[in-house]
């Protein structure tokens, strides 16, 4: 009796200091809690040390303003009033209705062929009169410019408009000189008016990768169930593991005092061990990545584009907790495969943009909220994000149709709730895929 | 009201909610800031930090995974606690050079102390007692004994080695046995 009491009093006094309470006698309203010193509304998602943090929003709003972000730049960074080439009819009613001062025009260029004479007249205007056109005029493609264009002021049907004919203009015939109605659309040239923008076309993209990264795990193999056995009355453990961050395991200690534990420095709480009786197996894992998303030009050389990426990560370990209030407790591993829905919003910048091989560099951020998870618990995890910088290049396979390859170092700037390691360091990514232009 | 509904109230910012954890708690976070810290309003002032870092990170508490959320906020407040005095150095200085101790001087036989009489003893002067050890020997005791800590992990938490946390917790140990057998006697002892 007296060696069970001697021996025991440890455990006794751990029993009723478990979940022993003082009183409080200060008390919420006289405390400082009461007097505004508490956190605003809402869970502010602690940060790692040296990382960004972002507070744990759910995805819908993120989405929407994603949307709302995209349809904005739309809107404002679509032209106005789209250039457009200028119609045949169009060229012809404008051509009867201009009126070229002689100054404004060119000296006319000499006839490379055809026999026509040229003899300009002092007092007329400074291009020949083509014999034959009478009230209908000719005008080379070249010389047809919009109303905006300097040189064309006035109006004066009645005095038609007549230029020599260049044979080697293209869009004339051989020679031959043709009337307003003969233009085609080709005559005129699709440069923009100054002051306005080419309308470029979106395009979609179809893109596969391994946008995670090549994060490396240990799910090991549990020699036993992943049981860490209780403690013995002077607080050992008897077996214990110690993940470490690159998921390899640092510590493996059968018995005795040797247990580690996962100590996060935000929060000071000391998490329990998340392995048990690992082996040293470890299984390089890729996650794989779908997407599709939006790409606007809005400048020649700047995309914005927008889209849905999904993502597997597999090969992540869950802990499981059976015995609450004591530190360490059982743990478990689980495989898992987490599947993730993402927001990636990019921007590209071409360095050569009219080439058929084009390269660019770009960076771009991604919200990515958990949706489902197979062979782990469904935890509230806040919605991840990542920066990432990119290079690419893309090569136009057919018209419109494009395929590109684009490496990326990621990094996400919060953490995830399940343990993983695809969140611990930049990682490199990888993507492809196919993108079509939309008329 | 459950655990998950009310720290769900908390992440909404209910004022109210807060009150509530914080009135239902804060006894067992006040009674384990205790057993680190002797003075009772510098313990109070951790207990009100406990809540704020909890408040701020209540979407890490995860039922399976942190316990209940009393021993999740308990844990804070032992890492508040020991932060606390990690800060002031109070412990560092008493803790004796790492070649003293076990390997040294061995310790004389811990004095028996009655199991069943410490049932009987209320709480507060277990914790009172606890919080009159030296402040190295009472941090190391409180994470080994108490807080299920090993003895690496309370070296890499004080800044000391393994085996000084050893030494450290036996020579607490020892201490204590010490006074609760003066105090509350032995009752084998004390019958003829």
């Amino acid at each position: 009796m007296k060696k069970n009491n001697h021996k025991d009093w440890t455990s006794v006094l751990q029993e009723r200091l478990q979940d022993a309470t003082l009183p409080v006698e200060d008390g919420w309203a006289a405390g400082p809690l009461a007097a505004g010193e508490t956190p605003g509304s809402g869970p502010a998602f602690p940060a790692r040390p040296g990382r960004g943090g972002f507070p744990g929003l759910p995805v819908l709003p993120w989405a929407l303003a994603g949307v709302a972000a995209v349809l904005a730049a739309v809107l404002i960074l679509r032209p106005a009033h789209p250039a457009r080439s200028v119609s045949v009819r169009e060229g012809v009613l404008l051509a009867q209705r201009v009126d070229l001062l002689p100054e404004a025009i060119p000296p006319a260029r000499p006839l490379r062929s055809g026999s026509r004479p040229s003899t300009p007249s002092p007092a007329g205007p400074a291009y020949p009169e083509t014999p034959s056109s009478g009230d209908s005029s000719v005008l080379p493609s070249s010389d047809v410019t919009p109303p905006s264009s300097a040189g064309l002021t006035g109006e004066s049907p009645a005095d038609p408009v007549q230029t020599e004919v260049r044979p080697d203009e293209p869009g004339n015939g051989e020679g031959a000189p043709r009337s307003l109605e003969e233009l085609t659309q080709d005559d005129f040239p699709e440069e923009p008016a100054a002051g306005t923008r080419q309308r470029r076309p979106l395009s979609l993209r179809l893109q596969v990768g391994s946008s995670g990264g090549a994060g490396v795990v240990s799910p090991g193999r549990m020699s036993t169930n992943g049981v860490m056995y209780d403690s013995d009355p002077n607080g050992n453990y008897s077996s214990a593991g110690y993940l470490h961050s690159d998921g390899s395991v640092i510590s493996w200690h059968s018995e005795g005092q040797d247990a580690q534990f996962q100590y996060d420095p935000v929060t000071h709480t000391l998490y329990q061990p998340v392995a048990t009786r690992f082996s040293e197996t470890r299984t390089p894992v890729l996650p794989v990545s779908f997407g599709v998303s939006a790409a606007l030009p809005m400048t020649r050389r700047l995309t914005l584009s927008a889209g849905l990426a999904y993502t597997q990560r597999p090969g992540t370990g869950v802990i499981t907790d059976a015995e609450p209030g004591r530190l360490p407790t059982v743990v478990t591993w689980q495989h898992a495969a987490l599947h993730y829905l993402g927001i990636p919003v990019d921007l590209h910048c071409y360095i050569n943009p009219d080439n058929r091989l084009r390269f660019w560099v770009g960076g771009g951020l991604q919200a990515e909220k958990c949706i489902h998870a197979t062979g782990a618990e469904m935890l509230s995890e806040p919605v991840l994000f990542s920066a990432n910088l990119q290079a690419g290049a893309d090569f136009r396979l057919l018209r419109g149709v494009r395929i590109y390859l684009s490496p990326a170092l990621m990094h996400y700037l919060n953490r995830s709730s399940y343990i993983t390691t695809w969140d611990e360091r930049p990682l490199f990514s990888l993507r492809a895929g196919l993108s079509f232009d939309l008329k | 009201m459950d655990e998950k509904g009310l720290v769900r109230r908390c992440s909404a910012g209910d004022r109210d909610a807060k009150q509530e954890m914080y009135e239902t708690y804060s006894g067992r976070v006040l009674a384990v800031c205790r057993r680190y810290i002797r003075d009772r309003d510098r313990a109070l002032d951790i207990v009100h930090d406990t809540f704020l870092k909890a408040w701020a990170s209540l979407d890490r508490f995860h039922p399976w995974r942190s316990g209940s959320l009393g021993a999740w906020l308990s844990r804070i407040a032992v890492h508040l606690a020991v932060d606390e005095l990690r800060r002031e150095r109070h412990f560092v200085d008493e803790l004796p050079p790492p070649s003293a101790g076990m390997a040294g001087e061995p310790l004389p036989a811990e004095p028996p102390v009655d199991a069943g009489r410490l049932q009987q003893v209320p709480v507060e002067e277990l914790i009172d007692l606890i919080a009159s050890l030296p402040e190295g020997y009472r941090t190391v005791f409180n994470l080994f004994c108490l807080d299920g800590c090993s003895h690496r992990e309370i070296a890499q938490m004080l800044g000391i080695t393994e085996k000084t946390s050893q030494t450290q917790y036996l020579k607490a140990r020892h201490k204590l046995a010490a006074m609760l057998a003066a105090k509350y006697g032995n009752h084998e002892k004390e019958q003829p």
